[in-house]
């Protein structure tokens, strides 16, 4: 009896232990794997959401779920400023998973970071096959619009108008058409962006200091450069006036590299300005139809 | 001990957690070897103003780098020719009507951010 008892008892806790131990086991599978990386995303911990994602590929290819991880790994390394990585990432998505839901916002991520990663021709591919799907509806607009500001900052402003009109016959219907229709108002009606030639610049301050800055728009530099070259000028002139060799020897050889960089500057001031207006109105572009990536 | 030597680069917070908040420190390469002459000359003269003339009013530029900083690096990166011009013509720009806008912006400590990389006329 004594003995019964102790092995019921026995098995009673036995029992009770593997209960116990069910409790906090899991069985992985590819959900929970999955789960793992949406947890860390969620945390901002890119780098082991992309760690776990890359599990579930390893642990389960050719699983329902390796568009999505794939995707999501991408994702991560793109929230994670990783551009190259996840550039690369999102082209095989889309080799690999051609007729995958998620191709056409791995399209418009892979442009995304093809334009971080200034490699503006690639990102208007992209862009452009993003916007060409018509299974997703809700990526479409902001990939043409996104299209338009890489072409845009390529210069080619032709093809920024060329996306925007199109932008309003494709999606008429979007909150954005309105916005559109104003940023196309904005873009300058002969193609050509307004210019200072930085050629010009210099030559205009190797012949009168400052004045190349001035034509630039710099006033401020400009008239600096007027008054500092002009005195180192006028220095070296009288000294020579007064047959004072070594001083004009010395004065004109301090001032020699401000006049040289006062040519430097003239050009420099120029192609800052052209850049100013290029980003002037890159941005009003995109604040006006409410986009930036 | 193991896991904090072991920790790679890849996964530190610059990489995975977006870019720094602050404008990169910028310092001249102290080990530079000047090529010709006239370089070696410019960043002496360089030198015995940071040494001796800079320290008796101390950090007075309004730009970062400080435009001696500035000359230090354009002269060891682009030369005494292209490197002086840009030099002096920083010197010209350190003036009254300097200003944040499209070409300087503002840095927290209230200096005007004017790298030697935003001033060449190629490459931008």
């Amino acid at each position: 009896m004594t003995r019964l008892s102790l092995i019921a008892l026995l098995l009673c806790l036995l029992l009770q232990i593997n209960l116990a131990a069910a409790d906090e086991s899991i069985v992985l599978t590819g959900d929970v794997q999955m789960r793992l990386g949406d947890a860390f995303m969620a945390e901002g911990e890119y780098y082991r959401a992309v760690t776990e994602y890359k599990k579930y590929l390893i642990l389960f290819p050719g699983g329902r779920q390796s568009d999505t991880a794939l995707f999501n790994t991408g994702r991560a390394y793109y929230l994670g400023l990783e551009y190259e990585s996840a550039v690369q990432i999102f082209a095989s998505l889309r080799t690999s998973f051609p007729g995958s839901p998620h191709g056409a916002e791995a399209a418009y991520h892979e442009g995304i970071c093809n334009a971080k990663l200034n490699r503006l021709d690639k990102a208007a591919a992209a862009f452009e096959a993003a916007a060409a799907t018509e299974t997703a509806p809700e990526i479409a607009p902001r990939a043409r619009l996104g299209r338009a500001l890489v072409e845009f900052d390529r210069g080619h402003l032709g093809e920024t108008r060329n996306d925007l009109q199109r932008f309003i016959a494709d999606f008429p219907a979007d909150p954005r058409a309105g916005k559109v229709q104003t940023a196309l108002s904005l873009l300058p009606q002969d193609g050509e962006l307004p210019r200072k030639s930085p050629l010009t610049a210099g030559i205009l301050s190797a012949i009168v200091p400052g004045s190349g800055h001035m034509y630039a728009g710099h006033y401020g530099d400009g008239a600096t450069a007027l008054l500092l070259n002009g005195l180192f000028i006028a220095g070296t002139a009288v000294a020579i006036q007064q047959e004072n060799y070594a001083v004009a020897g010395v004065v004109g050889v301090i001032g020699l590299p401000f006049y040289l960089g006062n040519i430097y500057g003239a050009a420099n001031a120029a192609t800052k300005w052209n850049l100013g207006v290029r980003k002037g109105l890159r941005d009003k572009l995109a604040v006006t139809f409410d986009y930036r990536f | 001990m193991l896991v904090s030597t072991g920790m790679p680069v890849f996964g530190s917070p610059y990489t995975m957690k977006g870019p720094p908040l602050t404008t990169p420190a910028i310092s001249p390469d102290d080990q530079f070897q000047p090529v010709t002459t006239s370089q070696n000359l410019l960043l002496k003269s360089i030198y015995f103003y940071r040494s001796v003339i800079s320290p008796t009013q101390g950090a007075r530029c309004g730009f970062y780098p400080s435009c001696s900083t500035f000359g230090l690096h354009a002269l060891q990166h682009y030369g005494a020719l292209q490197g002086g011009m840009m030099t002096t013509d920083r010197l010209t720009r350190c003036n009254i009507f300097k200003q944040p806008g499209p070409d300087y912006s503002l840095r927290p400590d209230g200096r005007l951010y004017d790298p030697v990389e935003a001033n060449l006329l190629k490459k931008r």
